[in-house]
């Protein structure tokens, strides 16, 4: 106890004058009424220091840090509250420009994962499937790892083995891997689950911009005067992107475009419940009113853009009876639409999830940019065609994981690129592969075809979250070799494994991430990790030793010596890293956004959009209007199965297929424990279902058993089972976009029926 | 670091990088190797977020802080749940705040709506008035309704009192705690964890005077849609901003849990309410008849109580603590039922002791007949325990039937009356066929218990209430022992179904599945 403390705050009720207090003061005095003791003295809270106001006398800091957090995109900073080095606790950082003193409940609970008993703690390996999984040592896993994927690389080809990465890990750990594994092991073939989540942007700016550049900053949020939030929860899914909204104080028009009236869609000034995936028709419908009623921006289109005619023709013909009729949007209200994106002075449009996972997604993110573009909406304060990304580190994945792109932004096809690379990490040029990888649905196709035989999946959980789940896990079990790097050994994939490697996780490890404004923030390690648990950085550059790639490998000594690395490889490109300073200097300046050339070190504002002067990274520096004819539903809703399923987050306390997040006591009592689908009264109805009863949905390749909830928040005619739980994935249609290979989850056909 | 050196691969490299990259993952260096910024800030660097969220000065005479509550900034993130567990230091789970929804579609108009919420901080706190132990403390500066956690005995009485699922039992502790909106916070000009957790601005504290508590606090007032009226502890939050067009409906209305069973407690009423009846359906006749009082009843009911008693004392998280229940008698039902049970086990031994060891009649009929009065008085004390509660399902007159009948019906088989006591038996059969049926729509969920999750408890407790009904109803004084039998497992039965089908108000909950 701190006797300090105690004499701070005398008990204030022994103040008190009247009669009936000092009666209460004799039974205090007397012990009769204990107001002290162990079990108060349990809750006793301390001045923090370190500006952090009172805190737990129990979790009281010696030392404090910041980290930038691992879960979501937005790339929140967390002050940790060190004792001897370790964290004990955690409160949101208040200087830092992204989240200013917030946090989610799942950056609140960011360390409560590490503590979880059930940590994989060794690794553990099999030699048949039959067999349970028994620990070895890092020794015998090393030679274990080398010896069956060099046996699949004898048996059949190295690009037989392939690998199934991840938007969690650093930057430098993705950069390691995808080094390692296509430069040393000789694969062709490796994606990430970032695949899931922003492929479809990742493509759709390439076309359009001529680079993957997500062109805005936060503080486009506040300084906007229409905001345009396309199939994207921001409530739930980025709560500390809508107190950026909150906060700005422009009284801004608020669009939500959304099938559900979610979370998001109460708080808009104009809620557009769409038919779901009848987005592409009501962009090239609001074009054809913006053009129509004399909203474009001629001076911005004519000098900063290519391909408008074009455009401006194909979107004749979706007139607005047309595009009411398709969308279910009445007229009044596409013109009302139209007329807030033409005549705002800073409009700014947000997309997500709703929009990246669909059939026709590419082109339905390319018809918001050319939204903005021909309304000159970009490169301006509160303006922007933006992607918000998924995982915290997306963006690193997309820039530095050398999958389907050459490392730092460059292209597998392009032999000068591969030079540089080469030239940085001091390898032979050939050893870098002339072709990009296959997508994610393609390397899980390739197992159906022999063509995969063996399997690294790192820090992902397939057997959750993809498509088709029953089909996924067959082709785990169809693999001759399949290794799982993990926190934990019980997540879905992890249990079809051969062999387990135990990783550490955030907040044990260094490195760095890229959020969703293209800020590079540090993490940190400031826990110890259990057991023979490695960081995935780690866990690289020793399969690297044992692979024999040894030399080559000796630049990867730090994640902060890869760091330097990939500043150096990224010199030149759109995304240039290279005036950034070390870990340290970034994380003093609050993060650093790209592009930062070496010429600029030092000299750059913390809040910068791309494109202020209008030149885009295509060849002529014009940005691209690219559109297409609308494609049919993959699976229209039928008489057998006649509602259409939506997926997406059910809430803020849960992360994806809840590997971490179900760790936490707290976040567990912030979700419903079990699975539910949210169905309209009027579908229930006419089904005989009451709310709260047993169903069952069914689609095409499965059935689950969930609980009804009955809301009027989804639309008659649909359904919406989160994500997060099991068995949501064994319904959706394991359809992709065709240019971003992004699956599909958002429109499936289902019927529900009670069950039993 | 140092780095390796990364020669040609061998074992014994291999060996060796292993052992370095294990040593350095359990390095801890970030202290060393970044900035420490804020070593020497005294203040708070979150208070420029919620400097205008608590107010300047502290309450007056006739004036308390409240939560308010603007709903149209609350989006449901739920920081709030996170940050007053993590500001707090609580264990596991354990958090003060929650976070409900509410749902609504009328005429066209669709809604969902979170709500946060916390202890209510009331006028006339229920958690207080029913706490035996004055382990709670209306702060008079404040109005702050803290909870000493050295006072609690774990009970858990406020649980059931409180109509806004506040008070929440700690097992590791074995008491309750529960929100002090962090006074002393409060008194630092700091704002409390919620308050400064929330990205939206959606929780601030207010200096509210009492007579506007009051004001909103009548019978026809309620915090929100589902919640109990506000008449019956004067919650001091305000919800403001709902949009009630939709005529939303707690995202959990459609719940089917049963509650929790309490089973000591059930244990504890069921015994002491055949026991009492058996002591007093002896003692009376004795009385009545003239003739010596039977020594075998005298003792199967002091110690059918007395087991029934050690069941109250079992279900308390510190017993040890269980001298201080007297303290609250003046508002405390339970501190009441305790004063009145503790005297009563001992004229029960007493009773037993005067008609076993035979001493002058006198002596027995007077300990007799203070056992049977404070039998009566303790069992009308823990209708009141429960009826205080303003549960519909425990309301006053069910509550009545319920404990009295069982005394009664244990009374009468003790008696050449025995074959009475089936009849006895009669009115509680009654209610509950009413209530599983679903008539009266206060009881709807209740009644859907019975009809689901509870189904197979309510037909068990039908049974053995109907096998009892038949022992003594046809067998009369001759099955009286196995009929009591009988009488006792109906009895036990039907308390655990008085706990689990309780309808438990609170406040709008989350989707339930």
């Amino acid at each position: 106890m701190n006797p300090e403390c105690l004499a701070e705050s005398p008990p204030e009720h022994l103040a008190m004058p009247s009669p009936v207090v000092s009666f209460s003061a004799l039974l205090e005095k007397t012990g009769i009424r204990a107001f002290e003791g162990p079990l108060t003295e349990e809750l006793v809270r301390d001045p923090g220091r370190y500006g952090l106001g009172q805190v737990p006398r129990e979790r009281a800091p010696d030392a404090t840090t910041t980290s930038v957090c691992g879960f979501c995109s937005t790339g929140c900073s967390l002050n940790l509250h060190l004792r001897d080095g370790v964290a004990v606790n955690l409160t949101p950082d208040p200087d830092y420009p992204v989240n200013l003193g917030m946090a989610c409940p799942k950056g609140w609970e960011a360390l409560a994962p590490l503590e979880a008993e059930d940590r994989l703690t060794t690794p553990m390996y099999r030699e048949s499937r039959e067999e349970p999984l028994r620990p070895i040592s890092w020794e015998k896993a090393a030679e274990v790892f080398c010896e069956r994927m060099k046996r699949v690389g004898a048996e059949w080809s190295p690009e037989h083995c392939a690998f199934l990465s991840t938007g969690q890990m650093c930057t430098e750990e993705m950069a390691l891997l995808g080094a390692f594994a296509k430069f040393g092991m000789g694969m062709v073939h490796g994606d990430g689950n970032t695949r899931q989540c922003m492929a479809t942007a990742v493509t759709a700016y390439k076309e359009s911009f001529g680079f993957d550049a997500p062109p805005y900053t936060y503080a486009d949020f506040e300084e906007s005067d229409v905001i345009v939030l396309i199939g994207a929860n921001l409530c739930i899914a980025h709560p500390i992107l809508w107190q950026r909204v909150l906060r700005n104080r422009r009284s801004p028009e608020i669009i939500v475009v959304d099938p559900r009236k979610t979370e998001t869609a109460m708080q808009a000034t104009q809620h557009v419940p769409l038919r779901p995936k009848s987005d592409l028709i009501l962009y090239y419908g609001l074009a054809h009113l913006l053009i129509r009623r004399g909203w474009v921006d001629h001076d911005y289109v004519a000098a900063h853009t290519g391909g408008f005619a074009d455009f401006a023709e194909h979107v004749a013909e979706f007139t607005p009876e047309r595009v009411s009729d398709e969308t279910g949007i009445p007229m009044e209200e596409l013109e009302s639409l139209a007329r807030k994106i033409g005549t705002g002075e800073r409009v700014s449009f947000w997309w997500t999830m709703g929009v990246n996972q669909g059939y026709e997604a590419t082109r339905t993110a390319q018809a918001i940019i050319n939204l903005a573009l021909m309304t000159g909406n970009i490169g301006r304060p509160g303006t922007g065609a933006n992607s918000i990304t998924g995982q915290c580190n997306a963006m690193g994945s997309r820039l530095f994981s050398n999958t389907t792109g050459l490392l730092g932004g460059h292209d597998f096809r392009n032999s000068r690129h591969r030079r540089r690379v080469a030239e940085v990490l001091g390898l032979e040029e050939e050893t870098i592969p002339e072709r990009p990888s296959w997508a994610y649905d393609q390397i899980l196709s390739g197992i159906d075809r022999d063509e995969i035989r063996a399997l690294w999946v790192i820090a992902t959980n397939g057997g959750h979250s993809w498509c088709d789940q029953n089909r996924y896990r067959d082709r785990m079990d169809k693999l001759d070799f399949l290794v799982v790097q993990d926190l934990y050994g019980d997540t879905d994939t992890a249990q079809q494994a051969d062999l387990l490697l135990p990783a550490a996780g955030w907040g044990e490890k260094d490195g760095t991430f890229i959020n969703s404004e293209r800020r590079v923030g540090v993490v940190k390690k400031v826990r110890q990790a259990p057991g023979l648990a490695l960081s995935d950085f780690s866990i690289f550059r020793l399969l690297a030793k044992a692979w024999g790639c040894g030399e080559w490998v000796g630049r990867w000594e730090s994640p902060e010596a890869a760091f330097e690395l990939l500043k150096e490889v990224s010199r030149g490109r759109p995304c240039d890293l290279s005036g950034m300073g070390d870990y340290r200097q970034i994380d003093e300046a609050g993060g650093c956004q790209w592009p930062v050339a070496e010429s600029h070190r030092g000299r750059v504002n913390p809040q910068r959009r791309l494109f202020e002067e209008g030149r885009f990274f295509t060849e002529d520096q014009r940005a691209n209007f690219v559109f297409d004819t609308i494609q049919p539903n993959p699976e229209l809703p039928d008489d057998r199965f006649p509602l259409v399923l939506l997926t997406g987050r059910g809430s803020s306390a849960q992360w994806h297929t809840q590997t971490r997040t179900e760790r936490s006591g707290v976040l567990r009592r912030l979700y419903p424990k079990g699975n539910y689908v949210e169905l309209h009264p009027a579908d229930a109805a006419t089904r005989g279902i009451a709310s709260g009863e047993q169903v069952l949905v069914r689609s095409r390749r499965a059935e689950i058993e969930v609980r009804a909830f009955l809301t009027p928040t989804v639309g008659e005619g649909q359904v919406f089972l989160p994500m997060h739980y099991p068995e949501t994935n064994r319904l959706t249609l394991a359809a992709v976009d065709p240019h971003s290979r992004q699956p599909n989850y958002k429109a499936c056909a289902v019927e529900i029926e009670p069950a039993g | 670091m140092e780095s390796p050196t990364l020669a040609a691969p061998s074992e014994s490299g291999i060996r060796t990088l292993i052992d370095e990259l294990l040593e350095e993952q359990q390095q801890l260096t970030a202290v060393e190797r970044f900035s420490q910024k804020h070593e020497s800030a005294t203040e708070p660097l979150q208070a420029r977020y919620y400097r205008e969220l608590i107010p300047l000065n502290r309450p007056g005479p006739e004036e308390q802080y409240g939560f308010e509550v603007d709903l149209e900034a609350c989006s449901g993130c739920k920081a709030c749940v996170s940050a007053c567990h993590s500001l707090n230091g609580l264990d596991g789970s354990e958090s003060w705040r929650d976070v409900g929804e509410l749902v609504g579609g009328n005429n066209g108009a669709t809604m969902q709506q979170t709500v946060t919420t916390a202890c209510h901080h009331c006028a006339d706190p229920a958690c207080a008035n029913g706490c035996p132990t004055l382990a709670y403390e209306k702060d008079l500066d404040t109005g702050i309704v803290r909870h000493l956690d050295d006072q609690c005995m774990g009970c858990r009485y406020c649980e059931l009192k409180c109509p806004y699922e506040v008070p929440k039992y700690n097992d590791r502790l074995g008491i309750v705690r529960k929100c002090d909106m962090c006074h002393k916070r409060l008194a630092e000009g700091e704002a409390p964890a919620c308050v400064q957790a929330c990205p939206n601005e959606a929780i601030r504290i207010r200096v509210i005077p009492l007579e506007e508590i009051e004001a909103r606090s009548g019978t026809e007032d309620h915090l929100l849609p589902g919640t109990v009226s506000s008449d019956y502890t004067q919650p001091s939050t305000r919800f403001q901003n709902l949009r009630s067009n939709a005529a939303p409906l707690p995202a959990d209305a459609d719940r089917l849990e049963p509650a929790y069973g309490h089973f000591p407690l059930a244990w504890m009423l069921g015994l002491t309410q055949v026991g009492a009846g058996i002591i007093a359906g002896t003692w009376l006749l004795g009385l009545l008849t003239g003739e010596a009082f039977s020594p075998g009843w005298v003792m199967r009911g002091t110690l059918i109580s007395l087991a029934g008693l050690v069941g109250s004392v079992l279900h308390l998280g510190r017993p040890t603590q269980a001298w201080r229940a007297f303290l609250g008698w003046r508002r405390s039902w339970l501190s009441r039922e305790i004063l009145a049970f503790g005297p009563w086990s001992g004229a029960m031994i007493a009773f037993a002791a005067a008609v076993i060891l035979d001493l002058p009649r006198w002596t027995a009929l007077l300990t007799g007949g203070a056992a049977t009065g404070l039998g009566i008085l303790g069992v009308f004390c823990s209708v009141m325990v429960y009826a205080d509660t303003r549960r519909p399902f425990w309301k006053l007159s069910d509550t009545t039937l319920r404990f009295f009948t069982t005394m009664i019906a244990a009374a009468l088989v003790v008696t050449p009356l025995a074959w009475i006591a089936a009849l006895v038996r009669i009115p509680v059969f009654i209610l509950d066929g009413k209530i599983r049926r679903g008539k009266g729509r206060r009881l709807e969920r209740t009644s859907r218990l019975f009809r689901g999750p509870l189904d197979r408890l309510v037909r068990s407790r039908f049974l053995l209430d109907a096998i009892a009904i038949l022992l003594i109803g046809l067998g009369g004084s001759s099955m009286a022992i196995p009929g009591l039998g009988f009488l006792v497992l109906a009895d036990l039965a039907g308390r655990a179904l008085f706990f689990r089908a309780v309808d438990e108000p609170g406040m709008p909950g989350g989707v339930a599945a």
